[in-house]
């Protein structure tokens, strides 16, 4: 694989995390509520698993951003992300879908859909495919033009997405009206 | 060459990523909207006969001096849209080419007539300026009493059977048209339609 996917992948990767632990350190208390309203740990743990779940994503960032042929931060990243993915499915199962998904960005905030487990089963998919060997090739500008570039647009294409399955309800609405 | 492809790549980047973001701000526009546009439709007013339920059958003398029997099944079985307005209100005023229009492809079914009451010098001149001369114009005070008429411009929809099936203040196009569609899918107002619209989102939720 050529350096320049494996930088994209990690920075994308990486400002997807980023955002999401500030959005969690924003409102501590918020979060700590949506964790326990997916009803996947006990309540006596809520307090725990929400300074954990802060703590792994943390470590994921960091992972991504250190040494270059670290694996082991993309590893981790899918992993959390299809831990996720789980969580969304398992109250979904449940019938649970009314809940605040306390995801990155507008979607969800209504209620949880099959699309959010979809997401972040891409997003992991992609982490998973990042993992792949690297092959060593000296950068020039153009690639640093490339990896940005591409990370910029799919931050966009992720807001977009994200708006799709946020307004997907609203449309539903219209279309069964008319 | 590789100067040429180096200036096309940076272009192209560039327009992929304002593009990117021009896609992620239409789709948040269009949440917006899915927000605030609710159907439009007349609003109904609580007063007066109940839709669903047979109008009252009342005489009433046109600008020319006949009269027209208003309610009661009629042997053609049209509907009858009983249009209120007035000379001096604007709203009335603009609407007039929709409910021409109106008049013109709903011809199959539905005879349009216009109600109002006052001095009939005011209403005749209204009817000359506006060019009205193809409506039958009704003068009487009755007749807005009976439909509890309020506010205008209110239009009142009756059946060929005599029976009430919309009534509403009339503000655009789109509520005039809501009271055919009301017709058509059986509902009474816009209210009502809401109301089974969230109904039926509820149910399928649960």
């Amino acid at each position: 694989m050529d350096p320049v996917i494996d930088y994209t992948v990690r920075l994308a990767l990486g400002l997807l995390f980023l955002v999401a632990l500030a959005h969690k350190l924003r409102a501590v208390r918020a979060f700590r509520q949506t964790l326990a309203a997916y009803y996947i740990v006990p309540a006596g743990l809520g307090t725990g698993t929400a300074v954990a779940v802060v703590a792994v994503e943390a470590l994921v960032l960091i992972l991504l951003g250190g040494g270059d042929r670290n694996r082991i931060g993309l590893a981790a990243a899918g992993g959390l992300l299809l831990a996720y993915a789980a969580a969304i499915a398992v109250n979904l199962l449940r019938g649970r879908d009314r809940i605040d998904c306390g995801c990155v960005g507008s979607a969800g905030r209504e209620g949880l859909s099959w699309w959010l487990v979809g997401r972040n089963v891409g997003l992991a998919t992609i982490a998973f495919a990042g993992m792949a060997p690297v092959v060593e090739r000296p950068l020039t500008a153009v690639d640093w033009l490339s990896v940005i570039a591409a990370t910029m647009t799919l931050a966009g294409l992720y807001v977009a997405f994200d708006g799709l399955v946020a307004n997907a309800p609203g449309y539903r609405r219209l279309r069964e009206a008319t | 060459m590789t100067t040429a492809l180096l200036i096309s790549n940076v272009i192209l980047w560039v327009l992929v990523v304002a593009l990117a973001g021009i896609v992620a701000a239409l789709i948040r526009q269009i949440g917006v909207l899915y927000e605030r546009v609710a159907p439009a439709g007349a609003l109904m007013v609580a007063h007066g006969p109940a839709v669903g339920a047979s109008v009252p059958v009342l005489a009433a003398p046109t600008i020319d001096g006949a009269t027209r029997e208003i309610g009661g099944a009629r042997a053609d079985g049209r509907s009858t849209l009983l249009f209120f307005l007035s000379p001096t209100c604007p709203v009335c005023k603009e609407l007039l080419p929709a409910l021409r229009s109106a008049a013109h492809h709903e011809r199959d079914w539905l005879d349009v007539v216009l109600a109002s009451d006052g001095p009939r010098a005011e209403h005749e001149a209204f009817v000359r300026t506006e060019g009205l001369d193809g409506f039958t114009y009704l003068l009487s005070a009755p007749l807005g009493v009976t439909y509890q008429v309020a506010k205008l411009p209110y239009a009142v929809l009756i059946d060929g059977a005599g029976v009430l099936r919309a009534k509403g203040l009339v503000n655009t196009r789109e509520h005039l048209e809501s009271l055919f569609e009301a017709q058509e899918r059986g509902l009474a107002s816009i209210q009502d339609f809401v109301h089974r619209g969230a109904d039926a989102a509820e149910g399928g939720r649960a």
